[in-house]
This record gives C-alpha cells, sequence and structure tokens, in this order.
C-alpha cells in the first residue's frame, strides 16, 4: 500500500481513484466512511440500514468515479453528503414511518424501572418529535446541530440559500421545544404523576 | 453593533448556545449581549439545556468493520468505464435540480426525439410501388 495515501487531500485522493487506485479508495472510505454513517444515521434511524446505504454511496464512487467533477463541485465532503442524503431521504420515503404512538408509552408502573425508563421514553419521545418534523427541517438540524456542518456547507447539500437554511433551523428548534414544553408540563416526572 | 434580545433569541437558535463557537462577524456583540443583559444570559441558559435534551437523541455507532466491508465490496465490484443512458441523462440533467417527474419526462422525449430520428418514415422515404401508382392514375381517369 502507498504509505503516503492516507496524508494526501481529498481531490488528490479521487484523482487517484479516478485512474483505478485501489490504495486511494481505501484512504477516502477510512478517512470518512463514519462521518457520513452519522448523518445517514441520524437520517434513518437505523444501523444496519445507514451502513448499508454509506456502502452503496461509496460503491457507486468507485464505479464511477467521474461523477464527482472537481470543476462543478466545490467540495467532495460537500458533494458526497447530497449523495448520501439523496440515498437516506429516498430509502426513508420508501419506507413506511413508524406511528409515534407506538413508541411513545409515558406510563410505566414497574417499581425501580422510573429512571431507566423516563431516560428511555425521553429519548423515544425525541425521535418521535424529530420524524415528525418537515423532510427539509429534519435534515437542516441533522447537518447543522447533529453533525456539526457550517450554515453554508448545510445550504450548499441541501440546495436552498443560507438564510433559508437557517431558517429552517430555527423553525425546527422552535417546534421542537414547543412539543417538548408540552410534552413535560404532560409528564413532569416521567412517571405520569 | 449591540444586540438586542430579540436578535440574540434568533441567533442562539441559528448558531447554538456556545457563543464562541458563533460566526467571527457576530461573535463579538453576542459575547458583549451575554455580558451586558440578564435576559440574554437567561435565555443563553435556557437553550443551552435545550440542546442538552437534544443531545440525548438515540445515536449507534458503527460497525468497527464498516470501512473494510465497503473496500472489501469495491474490489468485487466491475469499474464501469462507460456510463449507461439513463445515468447518461441523469449527468445532463443534474445541474438542473428537477424534480423526478420532470426529469423522467423529459428524459422521455429526448428518448423518444432520437429513436424517432433515426426510424425511416415509410410514407416520406420509400419508393413508390409502381403498380399502386398505376392503379391510382388508371382510376384517376375514369373519374376524369
Amino acid at each position: 500500500m502507498d504509505d503516503r495515501a492516507p496524508a494526501l487531500d481529498d481531490d488528490l485522493l479521487l484523482r487517484r481513484i479516478q485512474d483505478g487506485n485501489h490504495e486511494a479508495f481505501a484512504s477516502l472510505v477510512q478517512r470518512h466512511a463514519k462521518p457520513f454513517y452519522s448523518l445517514a444515521y441520524r437520517i434513518v434511524q437505523h444501523r444496519e440500514d445507514a451502513e448499508d446505504l454509506v456502502q452503496a454511496a461509496f460503491l457507486k464512487l468507485w464505479e464511477r468515479p467521474d461523477l464527482w467533477d472537481r470543476r462543478k463541485q466545490a467540495k467532495f465532503t460537500t458533494w458526497f453528503y447530497t449523495v448520501v442524503t439523496n440515498l437516506c431521504l429516498d430509502h426513508t420515503r420508501r419506507k413506511k414511518p413508524l406511528p409515534l404512538s407506538d413508541e411513545i408509552d409515558f406510563v410505566d408502573r414497574r417499581p425501580g424501572q422510573e429512571d431507566f425508563l423516563h431516560h428511555k421514553q425521553r429519548r423515544a419521545m425525541l425521535n418521535g418529535f424529530m420524524r415528525n418534523l418537515p423532510e427539509r427541517q429534519q435534515l437542516a438540524l441533522n447537518l447543522c446541530f447533529y453533525e456539526g456542518l457550517s450554515n453554508r456547507e448545510a445550504a450548499d447539500i441541501i440546495g436552498v440559500n443560507l438564510k433559508a437554511v437557517q431558517s429552517l433551523i430555527m423553525r425546527a428548534k422552535t417546534t421542537l421545544r414547543e412539543w417538548l414544553k408540552d410534552a413535560l408540563v404532560k409528564v413532569p416526572n416521567g412517571d405520569g404523576r | 453593533m449591540a444586540m438586542d434580545a430579540e436578535q440574540f433569541r434568533e441567533r442562539l437558535l441559528i448558531h447554538g448556545a456556545d457563543v464562541t463557537r458563533w460566526p467571527e462577524e457576530i461573535r463579538g456583540a453576542g459575547m458583549e449581549a451575554v455580558e451586558r443583559s440578564l435576559e440574554c444570559r437567561s435565555l443563553q441558559e435556557e437553550h443551552a439545556q435545550f440542546e442538552a435534551v437534544l443531545s440525548t437523541r438515540v445515536y449507534e455507532e458503527p460497525s468497527p468493520d464498516l470501512a473494510r466491508r465497503i473496500v472489501s465490496a469495491a474490489w468485487q465490484r466491475e469499474r464501469r468505464t462507460f456510463p449507461g443512458l439513463a445515468e447518461l441523462l441523469a449527468s445532463c440533467f443534474m445541474d438542473l435540480r428537477l424534480p423526478k417527474p420532470v426529469f423522467t419526462a423529459a428524459a422521455v422525449l429526448i428518448i423518444g426525439f432520437v429513436v424517432g430520428f433515426f426510424l425511416p418514415t415509410e410514407s416520406v422515404l420509400a419508393d413508390p410501388d409502381p403498380a399502386e401508382v398505376q392503379t391510382f392514375l388508371d382510376s384517376a381517369t375514369e373519374v376524369l
């Protein structure tokens, strides 16, 4: 293996991948598989599916490295986040979402379970609320809050302008705050009392 | 420029509770607002609590061998030198960000045009059958 490959920047690795260099592809995957998986998981909320989708995106790149065009796209990661996002959104649209009421059972009266279940229920509730947000609001929050990307980069990935992405984040957070507030008023201690 | 509580609240939603990570051009004004205003400080604390709740969302780490699995799957695949027709059309429309139905309709039109262009149109191009022409002329003469 080429010892220098891991230190190369993405553009150079991609040029080598376009020449059929296996080591360059392995380096690129090693470098980026986890962050792309992380976004995929945030969208599909299922480990195996997220892994399969990231794999599908990388295989697409391996088979057709010419899809990445340095002259057209500003940055490899921005472009590839778009590829992964589109695959994940197609996947979630095909898959029927779980109804919110199946996941949220606020009342559990088994002794000794309160704290653990309270925590678990709050996480499930948060997931349910996230899924109920409009698709682009979810995406903006996943990219900026959970993945820590800049608003500019998120705007490029979603395909909107900077103001629009900021508005999506504001609306997503405002709605989630309201829903969480209402739910916590309903169940102040998580045990239904 | 000084930031009032409403502007500060909006910036909190957009950039998060950690003012030190705000974009450089508004960071100073944000920090100044926190120091100066009790209301802004309380908004910031409240937003930090909200973000702490958001951070509890379920996340599962990927399998440790994810990267290796992707690489070995790639080795088993043939690389294509030339794109297929569908991919070629898709790459032509990639920059336009067309919705799927529009893309499909445009692709069908293009394929139809190409097929139509290469198919001979018999009514115009085919040589006329001399026997048919003679029959036509005979019947025309009779009518006249």
